[in-house]
């Protein structure tokens, strides 16, 4: 098990009372897995994964859970211990490649930046200009990899000489500098129309592959997760109420909400069937219903809903929050 | 990650080299051509390098020693005016100073304090307005309170005051000038950071393990690098201005050393019989100022992209 996150919680605290972004979510990660979390727009998703970097925006806070990363908890580490271990174990890739990229600084030497801030080659024998000169080459090598054309010229451009299937590119790139244990892809492909998305996604399976490098992929497209992932966990309101292989989930998807998403997908084919949307829309985080939090918007309530839900094991790794299974 | 394999050459490094030194010649020629289609700008320019010439070959140019007391020709007109002397081109003053060595030698004086006082003002303002925009909290508050306090003295008032406190001198008249000019500094890199900390490239340098003063210092700054160079020269202009004003009623450098406001001062009393002493050390002024603020407002018409989306 490489990452095991256990009953994570994080709260932001505001002055109408805390919203739960995070309400006990449990995650486990193998070596070299591809783990997709799924769900609407502000259930929590983006969270949790900046839960696991210890980057949660003020006036957030993981109050609650452990976080079970090379035998240590990630939350019990010192602020110095987890800078240092951003990036070099745990590298995040963000949903607009325009702006995470620093306007000002060549591309090329923002992907070197990356390999100076956890002294990829720092070792005392080499001088600086031979230091320079190897990290140069580990950065072509990086662009030629996420398959940057003529990267030799490439690096010297600025990001808005980049396309944005190039940018994304750019900064997978930086994530994969340091050659992290896990990537933490936050809608990486969101941002980019579907061909580039299509390119983006072989590119990141490609190097899960070379690299055995894990990934959790953060999208509210349920397709993109589909083509790319081995699991899915379906989120909603801070809460994981649905997980299992992907194949499973999509053929059978048990969860009332899991079953609403699948339908609202639009397909290309005649005659089309009309969208069914899920009716109602997210409660509010501030007071969410005591019991599934799905129960206002769901088909199936019963008199049971109405208290909370635990997660309820069918084997096979197939877990799911809901009263219809035993 | 230890075997990296080489797939660059030596040749193919020294290209990379040669490729940044002339990318670095493209990008200042390229400020130069836009700066050429900005007529005042480059105006200042030109105008502006004369006088940073003038201040650097001052000890070279001068025909007389600035200080230099010549009584026998005192209240000399300018060399072209009846009863002027070919030595002393713009006259001399009440002691028989060369005016025209006094005016170059002041050039140093008034472009040396400009530089020294926005110089030592951004240092300050930059690094303040940083930490405080950055970690905002109580430092933020308090900064920004003694900010706030400073600014609602009036410039010239304040600075008479310090003057009074501390005595005139050029040591002296730098502290008071700072002592207020870093204020403005402080409010816009704090301004300019308080925008720039929330754009995701922020995050992503956190999320890479880069640590807050790398984040403050290497990513931002150059950032919010154009605002501060353009605010910079224009408060030049008017630190300029300031020093001449603090010199001509006293406070400031005192009389024999060869500062224009000062200048000024002394010709305030000869001025019906002697006019030229207060006239041209106040044209220099005004004639450096204007050099300066035209440079100024070209570099922002350049530099500041805000600005130029709206043309």
């Amino acid at each position: 098990m490489l990452l095991e996150v256990n009953n994570l919680q994080t709260y932001f605290q505001t002055s109408r009372g805390s919203i739960k972004a995070v309400d006990g979510v449990s995650i486990k990660l193998e070596q070299g897995e591809i783990l997709g979390l799924v769900g609407e727009s502000g259930c929590g998703k983006s969270m949790t994964l900046l839960s696991l970097l210890r980057l949660v925006p003020h006036p957030g806070a993981i109050v609650g859970g452990e976080i079970l990363f090379q035998g240590g908890d990630l939350l019990k580490k010192s602020s110095r211990e987890m800078t240092r271990m951003r990036g070099r174990d745990l590298a995040m890739i963000f949903q607009d490649p325009m702006t995470t990229l620093n306007p000002v600084f060549k591309v090329g030497e923002q992907i070197r930046e990356s390999l100076r801030i956890h002294n990829i080659f720092n070792q005392s024998r080499f001088s600086e200009r031979k230091r320079l000169k190897q990290e140069k080459e580990r950065v072509i090598q990086l662009m030629e990899e996420t398959g940057i054309p003529s990267p030799m010229d490439r690096y010297y451009e600025y990001p808005h000489q980049f396309s944005g299937g190039m940018q994304q590119r750019a900064v997978i790139a930086i994530a994969l500098s340091c050659e992290p244990k896990i990537l933490l892809a936050d809608e990486p492909t969101t941002a980019l129309d579907v061909t580039i998305q299509a390119q983006i996604l072989n590119l990141m399976e490609r190097i899960n592959r070379s690299h055995g490098m894990a990934v959790i992929l953060v999208t509210h497209d349920l397709g993109v997760a589909a083509e790319f992932c081995r699991r899915i966990a379906v989120m909603y309101a801070g809460k994981i109420i649905e997980q299992g292989l992907t194949d499973e989930i999509i053929e059978n998807p048990l969860h009332p909400y899991t079953q609403g998403l699948l339908r609202s997908i639009p397909h290309i084919v005649p005659d089309k069937p009309r969208l069914r949307p899920i009716r109602g829309t997210v409660p509010d985080l501030l007071n969410l219903p005591p019991g599934c939090t799905f129960l206002p918007r769901c088909d199936y309530a019963v008199e049971v809903c109405k208290e909370p839900q635990e997660m309820r094991d069918l084997g096979n790794g197939r877990l799911v929050r809901c009263a219809r299974y035993k | 990650m230890s075997q990296v394999q080489v797939s660059t050459d030596k040749t193919v490094l020294r290209e990379y080299y040669l490729l940044r030194l002339r990318l670095a010649g493209i990008n200042f020629l390229q400020f130069i051509n836009k700066l050429r289609r900005h007529p005042a700008g480059m105006t200042g320019l030109i105008v502006l390098l004369f006088f940073v010439f003038i201040a650097v070959a001052d000890p070279l140019i001068v025909p007389h020693n600035p200080k230099e007391v010549h009584l026998e020709d005192k209240l000399l007109p300018p060399a072209w005016m009846e009863g002027g002397k070919s030595e002393y081109l713009l006259g001399t003053d009440q002691l028989g100073m060369d005016l025209f060595s006094r005016i170059i030698a002041g050039t140093r004086i008034s472009l040396l304090i400009g530089v020294l006082t926005v110089g030592i003002s951004i240092m300050i303002g930059t690094t303040l307005g940083m930490l405080s925009g950055y970690y905002r909290g109580t430092l933020d508050n308090i900064l920004a309170r003694f900010a706030d306090l400073l600014l609602s003295f009036p410039w010239l008032i304040f600075a008479i005051f310090t003057m009074a406190v501390i005595g005139p001198g050029f040591g002296n008249l730098v502290f008071a000038l700072t002592f207020k000019g870093w204020v403005g500094f402080f409010r816009l890199v704090r301004g300019e950071v308080l925008s720039e900390k929330t754009k995701e490239y922020v995050e992503a340098a956190r999320a890479l393990g880069q640590s807050h003063f790398k984040i403050m210092f290497q990513e931002i700054l150059p950032n919010i690098m154009n605002s501060i160079i353009v605010l910079g020269t224009l408060r030049i202009g008017f630190m300029i201005i300031m020093e001449a004003s603090l010199s001509f009623l006293g406070l400031g450098i005192q009389y024999p050393e060869p500062a224009w406001g000062s200048m000024v001062n002394v010709g305030r009393n000869y001025l019906l019989n002697a006019w030229w002493i207060s006239t041209f050390s106040g044209l220099a002024i005004l004639l450096l100022v204007l050099a300066i603020n035209m440079f100024g407002e070209g570099l922002r018409d350049i530099l500041d992209p805000r600005l130029r989306r709206i043309e």
